[in-house]
């Protein structure tokens, strides 16, 4: 009984895996295969700048972004920028500050209402790297034999990791966007030190975590450059 | 709708503004006192200061175990008073500074290489663990007597 009763529901199992397969192969193809927009657009990461609002210590930078649609709904993407993160209390003055880059790819989920509908909503991966410099402007050590100081020199490193993208990117006049994104960075590589170990990477974020949330917020412009000659209707 | 949007600047302002750090971690040795007679239970009243320092560390506390903090120095001397009969423990050791976080800072663990001591109240020692770190554990068991040497 027991057999027959597995078997029924393996029958089942399979019946219910056969059906949704066939949902998916019904699927409707999309129906804008066709480049929304032409041209390069260009974009500046507001949040960068305001990022000591939810990290501690001051964090800030600038980051540009270019993308244009390489084939309908693909979208390359380089983004590029700088970094700096001080941290001054009692006991430590520490900086660290450096450059990254950002490559890879959007895929707009979103099928455009019509050929000027330039909307996108998008999941994207990047690979990043960065080349930074930390130093230990001072550092106290209280002590009840008396306060020990020091300083540690700069250090260079590098670091490499990949990125999550979710996000969005809305035309609010025309040619010109705002959109916002969330971002799972995985790191790959780290370069590090025994004294003291990397705190910040430029562009990853805090270094001892192998996984990190970010969020951004942009605006962007189209540049309308159209490169491949094409008419929209 | 706006108002909420202000609540929530206002909010996330606030948390901007508490960039709240610790102080750094302290590696001290921990020292334990135990009678050398061990049907005693003597619990001294304990004052420690380092030489040539003028400030006491721990004042007429009584207690059966402390802990002292170590100098950047090859060896650390303190004088110990119990129940007012001074000794002198001289720890000799290595340090290491240690990156704790960029929040907290740096701090120094030490390996104890040698320990010192007069004999008037202490009779002997053990180093029951050498490694002085944040984690604060028995380090130095003094075997101390159970009345005043004075008093034999």
């Amino acid at each position: 009984m027991k057999i027959l009763s597995f078997t029924f529901f393996l029958c089942l199992l399979a019946t219910i895996s056969l059906g949704q397969e066939r949902d998916l192969k019904k699927k409707p193809e999309r129906t804008d295969k066709f480049i929304h927009m032409d041209g390069l657009r260009v974009g500046l990461d507001l949040s960068r700048s305001l990022q000591h609002l939810w990290n501690k210590g001051n964090r800030y930078g600038t980051e540009l972004s270019f993308d244009m649609e390489l084939t309908p709904n693909l979208y390359p993407v380089i983004e590029t920028g700088w970094e700096r993160l001080s941290i001054n209390h009692d006991y430590l003055e520490y900086t660290s500050s450096g450059s990254y880059t950002r490559f890879g790819f959007d895929y707009n989920l979103l099928v455009a209402e019509h050929k000027k509908d330039m909307d996108i909503v998008y999941v994207g991966l990047r690979y990043g790297f960065n080349f930074a410099n930390q130093q230990v402007k001072k550092y106290m050590i209280a002590n009840y034999w008396g306060d020990i100081t020091g300083r540690l020199g700069r250090q260079n490193y590098n670091a490499q990791w990949a990125e999550f993208v979710l996000g969005i990117k809305g035309e609010i006049f025309t040619n010109f966007f705002m959109g916002w994104s969330i971002r799972g960075k995985l790191k790959m590589d780290q370069k590090d030190f025994d004294m003291p170990h990397v705190y910040f990477n430029p562009g990853y974020g805090p270094a001892e975590k192998e996984f990190n949330f970010d969020i951004s917020y942009s605006i962007y412009y189209n540049l309308p450059f159209n490169f491949r000659g094409s008419k929209k209707e | 709708m706006r108002k909420i949007l202000y609540s929530l600047f206002l909010v996330a302002a606030i948390v901007a503004c508490q960039d709240l750090y610790d102080a750094p971690p302290q590696s001290l040795l921990e020292v334990k006192l135990t009678n050398v007679d061990t049907l005693s239970n003597r619990i001294p009243k304990v004052s420690v200061y380092g030489v040539d320092q003028d400030s006491i560390w721990i004042y007429q506390v009584q207690t059966n175990a402390f802990r002292l903090p170590l100098s950047l120095e090859e060896t650390t001397s303190f004088v110990l008073l119990l129940d007012s009969i001074a000794d002198t423990l001289t720890i000799r050791h290595s340090n290491e500074l240690i990156f704790e976080s960029a929040e907290s800072g740096f701090y120094h663990e030490f390996k104890i290489l040698d320990v010192g001591h007069s004999f008037n109240q202490i009779d002997d020692y053990e180093v029951t663990d050498s490694m002085v770190t944040k984690n604060w554990h028995e380090n130095i068991e003094l075997y101390i007597l159970s009345v005043p040497a004075g008093d034999n």
